[in-house]
């Protein structure tokens, strides 16, 4: 007798009929009913039929909506789709990743990512085998909820698994609507059928993504619009940025080259007018990744994914240290003390307070506060590092474009670092300049470095003067072009530089630009022992000669 | 005689073909199948002249898909016993089964399920058998279904509207992707 739908001895059934649909043991936690589950997941959309959380691997099903949709017998092949996910497609969000960023190439300004109906056509394929009609029943259930009105994609899907399971026209397909979609897209039919013929017959997956985005493409009417609600049609987690780092270093880009080789040679860009992006920067793939991504979270995504872009880069660079050291702390908790009136109540340690102090706790709580991570006493000899970087303009925006002298910057930044130094940032344009802390970490110096301004050169004399007041010890750092010498050639200006040279170990102006102008310009400080101009002639050369700087300026420590 | 057709397409999975079926192996084991049914195989010269016959290039791999199929499946028993009961001996109709299949290669029919699928249909349509589960209708609906030619015949004739689409969509998209290149601004 089978169990009442619902209760826990129902789903344990069929958890582990769906189990056996894939044949394999996996190594999930059984679902989870939605009212549980929600709220502490990556699902963000509203009242889904099921999904799965591939961080927690975890299964999270509705079951009044199954039950809702007439299809609570449905609950193994649902359980299986999501099984499915996991164990086969796409198995790893590398993956759908990578198809992510092909989507992207092919479809440019997609309003809404069609990846998670391509797993499903494969995963429902699968399930289909041996559960067609518990599938069927879902997908009735959904059609008699919307009433008759599909969109022409939904519309599209229905008949592609009205092909796949042989199933009479009719059968998950409305006959208005088919004949709507005959009317509106002449061959509609014969569509859906050579689409399930070809499609299941591709053995490569980035194939299979690249001829189901040629034929899906036809039933988008603007794909900057496309917003769709197909059950099961939003159960895939999002691709992480490890993920999407991955396929930016290059994974399954021979996979991609193949598919699209492929695509060409059977006329389905051409016969669909998709376009075939031109290979690019990883820069432009990482804004193409970002760029319809919700508001939410998208700007640190860029980041996170800009930055280790820029890490690889200034690895080229500088990797051949011996062994660099592992990385400080940015900040350290100091001890506990007595807690006043008039500190900071955020210093306020409770867990330490309740420890030391027991009952007393609220009567008199500890502070700790976060102080930098010196260095051992045996280090305070190594200079500081202050790095001024132009961000005007005339150069892109590092997280759109290779920007050749934030790159520099960052490779300098690492430099000093790695030889266990300290590192200050002032990044300017016209306007207030922004200035970082001392820094020891390379993750937080490259994120600094990464920002951004773009608008006129102004370089921050008033600053300098100041900052080297405050540390005559510092190397200072001026990464400029030709802007610089204008910035430079008014007499308060001059004297400022000198003040700074006066006031540092050593200022080096580090420009991109032609070295008989610099050298009329800054004639005034050129002879002066404490500064250097370094020029190159272009930008491609700036990282090399920011490398080689660095081995100068910054000796390794003994 | 009902024919298991997803129980043969199971058992073919378990048993992947490791190498084409040379063309006398093919035909041995096809005339085995028609001596079990108690008929008269054809002649070498029967087997060479259909095969040299126009229209049917592909023949001879097909007789070997064939073989390897009856060889490693329980088709063979189902033909058997689905031909004892036929009255017209097969050399007469043999040829009309790979005239029904003609545009199949060996390769699609291994590897492709839907090929695959229409073939062991074809087969079983040859030999007057009915597919389990199946009324005779909704055989030939499924049948009908799988026909590649037709298919891709209806698919042709809305090809004059699909050109007009991607046209319209490709300029589209270029502008999407001229929008977005803009975007990202300045480049080095």
């Amino acid at each position: 007798m089978s169990e009442a739908p619902g209760t826990p001895e129902a789903i344990r059934v069929a958890w582990q009929a769906a189990q056996e649909v894939w044949d394999m043991r996996v190594t999930l936690s059984p679902p989870e009913p939605l009212g549980r589950a929600k709220g502490s997941s990556h699902w963000q959309g509203d009242e889904p039929l099921a999904y799965i959380d591939m961080e927690k691997r975890q299964v999270v099903v509705n079951l009044p909506l199954l039950e809702k949709l007439g299809a609570g017998d449905s609950l193994t092949a649902v359980l299986a789709h999501e099984i499915g996910h996991h164990v086969r497609f796409p198995h790893t969000l590398g993956l759908a990743a990578s198809l992510s960023v092909l989507e992207k190439r092919l479809i440019p300004g997609l309003g809404s990512s069609l990846l998670n109906l391509f797993f499903d056509l494969l995963v429902n394929e699968h399930v289909g085998r041996t559960r067609r009609d518990e599938l069927i029943a879902v997908y009735r259930g959904f059609v008699a909820q919307a009433g008759g009105g599909l969109d022409p994609l939904f519309a599209y899907y229905l008949a592609l698994y009205e092909e796949l399971w042989g199933q009479e026209p009719g059968t998950l397909l409305p006959a208005a609507v088919e004949e709507a979609m005959e009317t509106q897209h002449p061959g509609f039919r014969s569509d859906a059928r050579v689409f399930v013929q070809t499609f299941y017959a591709l053995t490569r997956i980035h194939s299979q993504f690249v001829y189901f985005c040629s034929q899906f493409i036809r039933y988008i009417p603007d794909p900057s619009k496309l917003a769709f609600r197909i059950p099961l049609g939003h159960d895939l987690p999002m691709p992480g940025p490890d993920d999407f780092d991955g396929v930016v270093r290059g994974y399954g880009e021979d996979e991609t080259d193949d598919a699209l080789r492929e695509a060409r040679e059977n006329g389905w860009l051409k016969e669909s007018g998709l376009v075939e992006g031109k290979e690019e920067d990883p820069l432009a793939t990482i804004d193409r990744i970002t760029q319809h991504m919700p508001g939410h979270g998208q700007a640190a995504f860029r980041q996170a994914l800009v930055s280790r872009h820029y890490k690889r880069l200034v690895d080229q660079y500088i990797l051949k240290l011996p062994a660099p050291p592992g990385p400080r702390e940015p900040v350290l908790p100091s001890v506990l003390e007595d807690w006043e009136w008039g500190d900071n109540p955020a210093s306020i340690d409770w867990t330490g307070s309740v420890v030391t102090q027991g009952p007393l706790a609220s009567l008199r709580p500890q502070r700790r506060d976060l102080l930098p991570d010196e260095p051992p006493p045996e280090e305070d000899s190594f200079p500081a590092v202050e790095i001024y970087l132009d961000t005007s303009g005339s150069m892109p925006n590092p997280a759109q474009s290779l920007n050749a002298m934030t790159l520099a910057a960052q490779i300098l930044a690492a430099s000093a670092i790695r030889k266990q130094g300290l590192v200050r940032g002032i990044v300017y344009s016209s306007g207030k300049p922004l200035l970082s802390d001392w820094m020891r970490e390379e993750e937080t110096a490259r994120l600094f470095l990464l920002n951004y301004a773009g608008g006129g050169t102004d370089y921050p004399f008033p600053l300098l003067k100041r900052l080297s007041a405050e540390r005559p010890d510092a190397i200072r750092v001026v990464i400029s072009d030709s802007d610089f010498l204008y910035n430079a050639s008014p007499a308060g200006a001059m004297d400022a530089l000198a003040y700074g040279i006066e006031h540092s170990r050593l200022l080096v102006a580090f420009l991109a630009a032609d070295r008989a102008s610099c050298a009329k310009v800054l004639a005034p400080v050129l002879g002066r022992p404490k500064f250097k101009l370094a020029t190159v002639k272009s930008l491609d050369g700036f990282a090399a000669a920011a490398a080689e700087l660095a081995d100068a300026l910054i000796p390794e420590r003994r | 005689m009902s024919v298991d057709l997803n129980g043969i397409r199971a058992e073919l999975e378990r048993a992947p073909l490791v190498s084409p079926y040379p063309v006398e192996l093919a035909r041995a084991v096809v005339s085995d199948m028609l001596r079990l049914a108690r008929l008269v195989p054809p002649s070498r010269g029967a087997w060479e002249e259909w095969a040299r016959a126009r229209g049917r290039p592909l023949m001879n791999e097909q007789l070997g898909m064939l073989a390897h199929i009856l060889a490693s499946t329980s088709l063979r028993e189902a033909a058997v016993r689905t031909l004892r009961d036929r009255a017209i001996g097969p050399e007469k109709t043999l040829p009309s089964f790979f005239d029904k299949v003609a545009p199949l290669t060996a390769e699609m029919i291994r590897a492709n399920a839907f090929r695959q699928e229409e073939f062991l249909r074809r087969f079983v349509e040859w030999l007057g058998g009915e597919v389990q589960g199946e009324s005779r209708k909704q055989m030939e609906r499924r049948l009908e279904q799988l026909d590649y030619r037709k298919t891709l015949d209806e698919y042709a004739r809305a090809e004059k509207a699909r050109e007009a689409e991607a046209a319209r969509r490709a300029k589209l998209l270029q502008e999407a992707a001229q929008r977005e290149a803009d975007a990202r601004g300045w480049r080095e």
